[in-house]
């Protein structure tokens, strides 16, 4: 199965109360792709997928296309998308293979063909014992796993996914983020997933799209959202960052905290380092000095707040052994390169 | 036994005694052949069977009328509630309180109302659709509120998008995401709906004929005109017929709601 490229053109849309959700959006995303809707609540990407699926309809003007085709007047069973829902809305009345069966059962499809159909999404699910099973007695991972298994049956051009993990606890919540990255590739239709939780966007998007108040801010891979983020807002968003402010010159920026190679412009500078991109030295030598506040051992990495470098504190993550006590006075080398201003 | 609980025994028995012993009485009478005489001045069915050759015809006009109602309320009632659970509008809300109106009006104004507007068309007036006419409005609110309910406490909204992301188009959909989610709320609307056509007097008193008595109206005749062992063996005919037929209807409506999954 392959999915269809889908064009969002000049889409804008305002609610009948005046509030506008979207604001004129453009995004090209290519068959077969996974794109991540990311963004805090209330920045539209919800509306967006709405549009897009054909749930609501764009302000006039906006167009959305599926291919060559214009689907912006086509209402949406006639779009053959298929969409998962945070409250998974499955039907309550039917059982697992009922639910999953039924974009089939309502595209004719025969019996036969219907039941080995069902028994293959449910395999590719892992949740094949569950066919009989009424929908009432599922947990919450079941239930995820059964609306994604409803959604993909019938092969649909574009999969929607509206926080479909969001239910869940923590620890379930990755691991189907992992099965879910697992069975979207298997599929391989083209996937829009919304999400305001930066980890599942970074994990699942070929590209992500982060939103505000209802524009695009950045649309990018993963890797270069996080390390060249166009905006300190999207910086923010996609993870924490220390900022640094002194005088740049002659290729060093000079701060309350000691001096430190710089390679952006001269002048009053204020710049940035994500918590994983600052070393933590020895005193001797070291090009900014601050002082420990906390030191937090979380099992796969230490965390380490520093004051004195800014009004905030610095938050340092290492990955190795650290012996270091709150009040003690350390050395910091943010790694070439790391350190950078931004829009 | 401690006081406290055979006190809590005696009250029951108490009240549950003074609740069945009219009924009890009112049976015995319709077998006594005198009622000042009392059951030891003989008893005879010869009350029944008055009551039988003079009104029997009012058991299945009243049956009828009561499934007819019924029918035409779950028509008009289910799609009525969808569109009050649907639509958000404040003419909506307005709507609703307004089908809730004839369970406030009084049957007698009710009626008048019917015979004021169609008295004139002589054919619908002297048949019984005038009267199921009367229970329709009448029954109306119910129903709807229940499907309502029960509309209104399912996500109704997503499963349809759901429904139709998979392909569903609008008639579809009403078959296999609203019937369903409606079908508790329709199974007791369409119950108090049958329960309540077969026992209405107020409206059916007015809005009958000499040649259209259902059950209750021949009940009241009978009280009114005739002696009190005739009311009484109606009274008892009422019984034996209309309960054995609700305790069905529930067991039917029970079985119903307990088949849930497809």
């Amino acid at each position: 199965m392959s999915g269809a490229r889908l064009r969002i053109d000049d889409v804008a849309k305002t609610y009948p109360d005046g509030q506008r959700a979207l604001a004129r959006i453009d995004l090209d995303v290519a068959a077969g792709e996974t794109i991540v809707l990311l963004g805090p609540s209330g920045c539209g990407k919800t509306t967006l997928l709405r549009v897009a699926a054909g749930l609501l309809a764009p302000d006039s003007g906006g167009r959305v296309w599926y291919d060559e085709a214009d689907v912006t007047a086509v209402p949406i069973e006639r779009r053959e998308v298929g969409i998962v829902f945070q409250s998974y809305a499955l039907f309550p009345y039917m059982s697992v293979a009922g639910n999953v069966g039924y974009g089939l059962r309502v595209r004719g499809v025969p019996r036969a063909e219907r039941a080995r159909r069902v028994a293959e999404v449910l395999a590719l699910c892992r949740i094949g014992e569950l066919a009989d099973r009424p929908v009432e007695r599922l947990s919450g991972g079941q239930r995820q796993r059964v609306a994604l298994a409803r959604a993909i049956a019938p092969a649909p051009r574009v999969l929607f996914l509206d926080e479909p993990l969001a239910a869940l606890d923590a620890r379930l919540r990755e691991t189907l983020r992992d099965e879910l990255d697992a069975t979207l590739r298997a599929v391989g239709t083209t996937a829009v997933y919304v999400t305001h939780d930066r980890a599942e966007a970074m994990a699942l998007g070929d590209r992500i799209v982060v939103m505000e108040r209802g524009t695009i801010a950045q649309i990018a891979t993963p890797r270069v959202l996080y390390e060249a983020p166009a905006s300190r807002a999207v910086a923010t968003f996609v993870g924490t960052l220390n900022r640094l402010r002194g005088t740049a010159a002659d290729g060093v920026l000079r701060t309350r905290a000691g001096n430190v190679p710089w390679s952006g412009p001269d002048g009053e500078i204020e710049a940035f380092v994500r918590p994983h991109a600052v070393r933590l030295t020895a005193l001797a030598g070291a090009d900014l000095v601050g002082t420990v506040i906390s030191v937090r051992f979380l099992g796969d990495r230490t965390r380490v707040l520093v004051g004195g470098l800014d009004e905030e504190a610095w938050t340092i993550d290492t990955d190795e052994p650290v012996d270091l006590a709150p009040g003690m006075v350390v050395g910091l080398a943010p790694r070439a390169g790391a350190l950078r201003s931004l829009p | 036994m401690k006081p406290a609980r055979l006190a809590a025994i005696l009250l029951t028995v108490a009240t549950v005694a003074f609740l069945l012993v009219p009924v009890a009485l009112s049976i015995l009478v319709g077998f006594e052949t005198d009622a000042s005489d009392g059951p030891l001045g003989g008893l005879t069915l010869r009350w029944f069977a008055q009551v039988w050759s003079d009104d029997g015809a009012t058991v299945g006009r009243s049956l009828t009328i009561a499934v007819v109602t019924t029918a035409v309320v779950a028509l008009a009632g289910v799609p009525l509630a969808y569109v009050l659970a649907t639509a958000r509008r404040r003419w909506a809300r307005v709507l609703e309180e307004l089908v809730a109106v004839p369970i406030a009006v009084p049957g007698l104004a009710l009626a008048l109302a019917l015979i004021e507007a169609y008295g004139g068309w002589g054919a619908f007036r002297g048949s019984s659709w005038f009267i199921v006419c009367g229970h329709v409005l009448f029954t109306l609110p119910f129903l709807t509120r229940s499907v309502l309910a029960a509309l209104a406490s399912s996500d109704l909204e997503t499963l349809e998008a759901a429904a139709a992301a998979l392909g569903a188009g609008p008639a579809q959909r009403f078959r296999d995401v609203v019937l369903p989610l409606a079908r508790p709320g329709l199974v007791t609307g369409a119950l108090m709906v049958f329960t309540l056509s077969i026992g209405e007097f107020n409206l059916t008193w007015m809005l009958h004929t000499p040649l259209t008595p259902t059950l209750p109206v021949g009940l009241a005749d009978a009280y009114a005109s005739l002696r009190l062992e005739v009311a009484s063996a109606y009274t008892t005919l009422f019984f034996v017929i209309v309960v054995p037929v609700l305790l069905v209807l529930q067991w039917i409506a029970r079985r119903t709601q307990a088949r849930g999954v497809v």
